[in-house]
């Protein structure tokens, strides 16, 4: 990555943040605090009280998607102060997108909001008109969205994009190559390298820069950036972060930041908002929610949500000499497609699961860990090396057979995916019970409800269909199939990686439950190491297709060897307060 | 920016109140909130399905019979579409010929229906050469304009309802074979079918039990799609004077006969028309609420 | 080899690959089928001919060898340019449709002209407009432009236009007044049809992040629409232009019988209706070698029009 290029705007921006910093800590010389001209000019406060002019004010918000609808966000209020950093935590349907689409002005026609009052920089938004956010976009707020692939125009180049933005705002045709060549240089991309290229010839992370220097092009007071990291890999996310904060602390501006992932709010937020089902339920200080978490379902949320170092890893025993391992893996090898387009999936990979025994594959996207998986079961094939499953070797281009199929089972990642949603979930959970013919029609429903029972699910859900049940019902209802026909190995592709994080714990809980019970063992793959810590025995550390590390999990994690891991281990959100590298910007 | 953009992006508000009473509210609240535009349209397609299969409790006087006296009278409170040259009711002859026009339609469609979803389901299925030989096929088919392609099978079998009708249906073979094909190989990749597949369930069942409940949904809305496009090609065609033979009333060649009365009597063409129109539009409607029902699943 | 010419090249064969199957398939529907050929020769009337005569006609047409030879027959002299003679007037196909081509063509250059604009700016209006209900209105105009039958358009203008108005002579008329009705009639469901197409990928682009990004970057909702929404929904336009030039042909039968031009339409129209294979199967190839064409400039605008469509830029980092 190329280190910022120092600008002219720097000594603006930090002049700005002087001016403004002190404002925000003593509110009652707020008023008289001066501010620089040209900020003056952008703010009116109407009431002459005072009140410290705030980044974002939203007073009472209520949102409703539809008339009759239960409100989607209820009576929530935010401040974000200029140059300080408000985090709006909550899991999927707690509103904070929600919230974040309001402060935007992005809110669809057909939804109704009402609030008691909305300020941008003491400016009143409350009913604003499209010209006026028009207005304000650009100047006084910016927006970074979630990087799903499709955030920049695919059919035309990053400099172009970039160009006609800052055009529309007036700025002159060369005046704007040149902004442009600051803006892209200032998140670490080469004007002339990454200018030229179309948003697909960019990794996203690249793209994500892309949309940060966009929304940061003319330096707004109000950042607003909604889950701007959630579709990264871990180490992508804090170059990201990293650079968000920095960007945003030149500019002197407010950062709203909303996340699903504790971590990274306690590492980049001044103050903390947790929302629930539309509700702010917590808010307060960084340090002081996670000294002191008061509501309950913070305490949840926290407890839930791994901190690496955190987590105790399990207790493992040692394996008996002599066991005959589940699966010995040596000199796994595999690759994709011929000629030019032929990719190293997997090199050389070896381990053995003992009986009863958690192997943890780790790795980022592309690391091999789901390819290496899905050979184990037959799901590929492999090219070279030797696989031993229960003790009988898997040869090398063979399908799975029928035998084999019932002893070990696959769960895939997206529950959502992989329960047809035309079955119920009694059809979802017995068809492997139909597929091997096991037991008559009446003895399989009495096991499907047997099944209800071990997952945890109440029995009169059997007749429900997937799109009725939540995230974590269907990974239950999934893991349910897996168990049907009484397997030994379980092979656990990302099981948990779809769900909120409370969600993600009582899945883990129950599957080392399921575990101790049925003696199973499980390959359990996963990006995520906090989980991993939690779950393995083993870890498999992977990357590029080779296994880069491994051994017990505890020593893995603890006593690192390789850089690649500490990397690994250090990116992961939440770290920076445990390792002593606290407030470093 | 629309809705549909922030219901799938944000929260979905549905995610988190999943809870028991799920399932019978939501069809009752979906009932009542059909469009007007649907009701409307699907209350055509019942008149004009009722005519076709009972005529008789429609007409007012005999389709085929004239009086010489009231020829070319314009809309009136006893012959409410008027009447034509030779002094028939043209409103009976529209009723008349609904059976004509919508039975050789329901034909076309039929034959096509089961001739392009079978080849479809055989070249998803089966080997890469039988797919690529069936989907040149179509290719070719596809090639050549569908009413020109319809055309040459009339030059090749000779005129007539049923004839037309076969030609038509060879001219939409390719659309239905195209979608069956493509469902196949969509739903074959999914996750749900891997696990089938790994829970030991063999193609036959997958395909019966896994795939054709899914695949049931497209391609029923492209049959109505595909049946508003026949009953134009079936007007198209007998207004050319290959359908019917006279004096049987059929929608298209009611408009041929208005043709000739065009500069005086234009109830005789414009009246028809507006029914087929009525008719396709309908279909088109009902065929579009089927599409936008079944994509969120 | 280059790998653009190689591309091209393979394009071109799979073209001719499509023309000989639609050839053979149509061939064999035309010919192999119990027909008989004899009395569309003679004017759909065997009882005057003799039975000389028609061993004659037999002999002449080649109807009396295997239907493999005809069929080899054929194709070498359809190969070498030669679509055989009508069986009605006895001209050569060839220059059957050379004389009814002109007139074709101005219809259909008539009828784009009008449609693809029209239909353009519907789409655009559709997804543009800021009032509701009339968004609602524009976006149901296409699907209600497709459903109308053409013959029926072609009249109405004909009996408001010319017997009503008495503005443009019904039969007759030369140049531009005689060509406009039926462009016209012509374009509404081509126009139609673009409006539909490009509408759906409009919406679908519309409700794309990348429009979210710019909106919030403070772009209007014009320069939206036009610089970020339609340049890849207008890659749509592209994948339709062979059925929407295949359907100009489909529709002149309608549009030229309804107003009397004596275009490839009549012909394919007469021809039909006089079991006149070889001028039926002499139209059938002229449609598919419009489709081949123009999917082969298709194929090689894709790449210079939409660049994901493009092989990857080397890494040159």
């Amino acid at each position: 990555m190329t280190p910022w290029t120092p600008t002219l705007t720097r000594s603006r921006a930090q002049q700005r943040t002087e001016a403004t910093q002190p404002a925000a800590s003593g509110p009652a010389d707020a008023h008289h605090q001066e501010v620089d001209a040209e900020e003056t000019g952008r703010t009116h406060t109407e009431h002459g009280t005072d009140n410290q002019v705030a980044a974002l004010t939203l007073r009472d918000l209520t949102v409703r998607y539809a008339p009759a609808a239960s409100p989607a966000v209820e009576g929530v209020s935010l401040t974000v102060p200029v140059g300080q950093t408000l985090a709006v935590v909550g899991e999927s349907g707690s509103g904070k997108s929600t919230t974040a689409a309001v402060a935007a002005g992005l809110l669809p026609g057909s939804a109704h909001a009402r609030t008691a009052e909305q300020r941008l920089m003491g400016q009143d938004m409350r009913g604003a008109s499209d010209k006026v956010w028009k207005n304000v976009r650009g100047d006084l707020l910016g927006y970074v969205p979630q990087d799903t692939g499709t955030g920049l125009n695919p059919v035309r180049t990053i400099a172009s994009q970039l160009s006609e933005t800052l055009r529309a705002a007036g700025t002159a045709r060369r005046q704007a190559a040149a902004r442009i060549a600051t803006a892209l240089a200032d998140v670490g991309l080469d004007p002339e390298l990454h200018g030229s290229r179309y948003p697909h010839e960019l990794s996203g992370g690249q793209r994500q820069r892309v949309l940060i220097a966009l929304a940061l092009a003319r330096e707004p007071r109000l950042v607003i950036a909604d889950e701007p990291t959630s579709a990264l890999d871990v180490s992508a996310q804090k170059s990201i972060l990293d650079l968000l904060e920095d960007r945003v602390a030149r500019a002197g501006a407010g950062l709203l930041l909303i996340t699903h992932d504790l971590g990274v709010a306690r590492d980049r937020a001044d103050s903390i908002l947790v929302m629930e089902k539309g509700r702010v339920v917590e808010e307060g200080r960084a340090e002081r929610v996670f000294a002191d978490p008061q509501h309950e379902y913070t305490r949840r949320l926290m407890s839930a949500s791994p901190v690496v170092h955190a987590v105790p890893h399990r207790k493992t025993g040692t394996v008996p000499e002599g066991t005959t391992p589940v699966v010995r893996a040596k000199g796994l090898s595999k690759a994709f497609g011929t000629g030019p387009h032929r990719v190293q999936a997997v090199t050389d990979v070896d381990f053995e699961l003992a009986p009863g025994r958690t192997l943890g594959i780790v790795g980022e996207s592309g690391s091999g860990k789901s390819t290496t998986a899905r050979i184990l079961l037959g799901l590929e094939t492999y090219d070279q090396g030797e696989l031993e499953v229960f003790g009988k070797p898997l040869g090398h281009n063979r399908r799975q057979g029928r035998e084999l199929a019932t002893r070990a089972r696959f769960v895939h990642q997206d529950p959502t995916g992989s329960l047809d949603p035309k079955y119920t979930v009694a059809a979802s959970i017995g068809e492997p019970l139909r597929g091997f013919r096991i037991g008559t029609r009446a003895e399989r429903a009495e096991r499907v409800n047997e099944l209800l029972d071990l997952v945890a699910l109440p029995r009169d859900l059997a007749g429900r269909r997937p799109a009725e049940l939540s995230g974590g019902q269907r990974q239950r209802v999934s893991i349910a199939r897996a168990l049907a026909v009484d397997p030994e190995l379980i092979v656990l592709d990302e099981p948990v990686s779809a769900l909120d994080v409370s969600v993600q714990a009582q899945i883990l809980d129950l599957l080392a439950d399921l575990q101790e019970r049925l003696g199973l063992s499980y390959v359990f793959i996963s990006h995520d190491l906090a989980v991993i810590r939690q779950i393995s025995d083993d870890v498999l550390v992977m990357a590029e297709g080779r296994v880069i590390e491994s051994g017990p999990a505890g020593e893995v994690f603890d006593t690192p060897r390789e850089r690649l891991t500490r990397t690994l281990i250090e990116a992961v959100p939440g770290t920076r307060h445990e390792s002593g590298r606290a407030n470093v910007i | 920016m629309t809705a549909t953009e922030f219901s799938t992006r944000l929260e979905d508000p549905e995610e988190e109140s999943v809870g028991t009473q799920g399932r019978g509210r939501r069809t009752t609240t979906t009932m009542l909130r059909l469009p007007f535009g649907l009701i409307l349209s699907a209350l055509v397609v019942l008149v004009v399905l009722a005519w076709a299969v009972l005529p008789s409790l429609f007409v007012t006087e005999n389709p085929l019979l004239g009086d010489p006296d009231i020829r070319l009278s314009p809309p009136n409170a006893h012959h409410w579409f008027g009447t034509d040259h030779l002094g028939r009711d043209i409103f009976s002859r529209v009723v008349q010929g609904a059976g004509a026009s919508l039975g050789t339609t329901a034909i076309a469609v039929l034959m096509s229906f089961v001739t392009g979803t079978f080849l479809g389901l055989v070249a998803g299925t089966a080997g890469r050469v039988v797919d690529t030989v069936l989907m040149r096929i179509v290719d070719v088919l596809q090639s050549v304009p569908s009413l020109l392609l319809s055309l040459a099978v009339v030059a090749s079998l000779g005129s007539g309802p049923v004839n037309i009708a076969v030609a038509v249906a060879v001219a939409s073979v390719p659309s239905f074979a195209r979608l069956m094909r493509g469902e196949v190989l969509r739903w074959r990749n999914s996750l749900f079918i891997e696990a089938a597949t790994m829970s030991g369930i063999r193609t036959p069942e997958i395909l019966l039990r896994h795939v054709l409940p899914h695949a049931i949904g497209p391609v029923g809305a492209l049959a109505a799609i595909e049946f508003g496009a026949a009953v134009l090609a079936i007007s198209a065609l007998s207004f050319l004077g290959f359908g019917t033979q006279p004096p049987d009333p059929e929608w298209g060649f009611l408009i041929s006969e208005g043709r000739d009365y065009l500069a005086s009597s234009w109830w005789m063409t414009v009246i028809p028309g507006l029914v087929i129109a009525g008719v396709v539009v309908s279909v088109n409607r009902i065929a579009h609420a089927l599409q936008t029902e079944r994509r969120p699943s | 080899m280059n790998p653009v010419v190689a591309m091209i090249l393979r394009r071109l064969g799979f073209g001719v690959l499509v023309l000989w199957a639609a050839y053979t398939l149509a061939f064999l529907l035309l010919y192999a089928l119990p027909g008989d050929s004899v009395a569309a020769v003679l004017g759909g009337d065997l009882s005057t001919a003799t039975q000389q005569e028609i061993d004659e006609i037999r002999h002449q047409y080649g109807f009396d060898q295997p239907l493999i030879v005809q069929y080899l027959t054929s194709l070498g002299d359809a190969v070498r340019g030669n679509l055989g003679t009508s069986y009605t007037t006895g001209q050569p196909v060839t220059a059957a449709i050379g004389q009814a081509l002109p007139v074709t063509i101005e219809l259909a250059a008539w009828s784009l002209l009008i449609a693809v604009p029209g239909g353009i700016l519907v789409a655009l209006a559709a997804v543009g407009a800021r009032n509701p209900w009339l968004r609602n209105l524009l976006s149901g105009l296409p699907s209600v432009g497709v459903s109308l039958p053409t013959f029926w358009v072609g009249l109405l203008l004909l009996q408001f236009f010319s017997f009503r108005l008495g503005l443009i002579p019904a039969i007759g008329a030369r140049g531009f007044a005689g060509v406009i009705l039926p462009a016209l009639t012509l374009s509404l469901p081509l126009g139609a049809m673009i409006a539909q197409v490009l509408l759906r990928s409009l919406t679908h682009e519309w409700t794309r992040q990348f429009v979210t990004t710019y909106r919030a970057a403070g772009l209007s909702r014009v320069r939206l629409l036009l610089s970020h929404a339609l340049p890849p929904a207008g890659v749509s336009l592209l994948s339709i232009a062979g059925v929407v030039l295949g359907n100009v042909l489909g529709g002149a039968v309608i549009v030229e019988t309804v107003f009397t031009r004596n275009g490839i339409g009549r012909l394919a129209e007469t021809s039909v209706t006089g079991q006149d294979m070889p001028v039926v199967l002499g139209v059938v190839m002229l449609s598919a070698l419009v489709f081949v064409v123009v999917n082969l400039v298709v194929d090689l605008l894709y790449p210079i029009l939409d660049p994901r469509t493009r092989p990857v830029q080397e890494s040159r980092s």
